[in-house]
């Protein structure tokens, strides 16, 4: 039992802390982020296996956290309002060539990264986007103005003969 | 990039558009199902503590004697666990007490060790001495013990004087791998 409540209290330790972190530790990462996401199961590892090393433990452990996943993946289907707090709300970053800068410093967003989003959908110039959103898992979604077209890069352009 | 409007005077970003409703409610898929019980199975029995450790024992009384022995009936490789056993003299002194325990039970632990120490060990049994026990007096016998063979392992401990074996109790226990 103790491995069971150990393994939940790291799960929502977590959890919540990266839930408030925001959406950003989502998507790609930076070496930072990186890095401290790949120490976290160092750290807390030790405090979820405790000194019990058998594959029992483990395997608890296992499915405690698979258990976690699963109760927390079907109440934020079953439930709006969980939904929203699991996973929080989109956030519009940029609307019609505007961006909005409170959204934008919330969300420790930075206008270069938007037009890097822009970039990677095709577009140069963030004229042509109508919306910039941030999602839940830290993406962020481009729609172009009508009538613009991403312009498609392909590696041979770049080939020296 | 542009903007013509005044930051200052300009109102918030517009709403997104919202998703379609749904009835929301709990699909279980027949493909899934046995497998998220299973794992949720895990988890109730290990918060029940059916796959942790857990102790028994076990006790013998006879007109000179009472010896009774506590130990752990369920337990994880690699963890540790302790024996103890009990002997309380009735109405007299006893001479010369030794307690015997099965060698082929102790070689599934790892890093075994007792006080009093075990003086004499062969293929059938560990012996240790106690000593004389005066009357309504009681004498400890602990055993730590680390798991280190999976399985069932059966055996037993034994309590004897210089004259006769008084006491032999049924030892059991589950090493979870």
């Amino acid at each position: 039992m103790e491995t069971v409540v150990r393994v939940a209290l790291v799960y929502v330790a977590i959890f919540v802390g990266l839930r408030v972190m925001g959406k950003r530790e989502f998507s790609q990462l930076s070496p930072m982020e990186l890095i401290t996401l790949l120490l976290i199961p160092e750290i807390v590892s030790q405090g979820v296996v405790g000194d019990d090393f058998s594959l029992t433990n483990a395997l608890v452990g296992v499915a405690t956290l698979l258990a976690l996943v699963l109760a927390t993946s079907y109440l934020q289907t079953m439930n709006t309002r969980a939904e929203k707090l699991i996973s929080g709300d989109p956030t519009v970053l940029l609307y019609h060539g505007r961006l909005y800068e409170d959204n934008l410093l919330r969300e420790r967003v930075t206008p270069d990264e938007v037009s890097g989003a822009a970039r990677a959908a095709g577009y140069l110039d963030l004229d042509a986007i109508e919306w910039a959103i941030l999602e839940p898992d830290g993406r962020i979604s481009v729609i172009p103005r009508d009538g613009y077209r991403p312009r498609a890069v392909h590696a041979q352009e770049h080939d020296l003969a | 990039m542009r903007s013509t409007e005044d930051p200052t005077l300009a109102p918030g970003p517009p709403q997104l558009p919202q998703a379609p409703s749904m009835v929301r409610r709990l699909v279980v898929p027949r493909e899934h199902a046995v497998g998220q019980a299973v794992i949720v199975l895990i988890v109730v029995l290990a918060l029940v503590g059916a796959v942790g450790h857990a102790d028994g024992g076990a006790q013998a009384r006879t007109e000179s004697v009472t010896v009774s022995v506590e130990y752990p009936t369920r337990i994880r490789y690699k963890t540790e666990g302790a024996l103890m056993l009990t002997i309380e003299a009735a109405d007299h002194d006893i001479e010369d007490v030794s307690v015997a325990i099965d060698s082929s039970y102790l070689d599934a632990f790892a890093e075994v060790s007792f006080l009093p120490t075990a003086m004499a060990a062969s293929r059938q049994r560990t012996v240790i001495p106690v000593g004389d026990i005066g009357a309504h007096e009681d004498r400890l016998v602990k055993g730590e013990l680390r798991a280190e063979r999976y399985w069932l392992h059966e055996g037993w401990i034994e309590v004897a004087t210089a004259e006769e074996v008084v006491a032999r109790l049924p030892l059991s226990t589950l090493v979870l791998p």
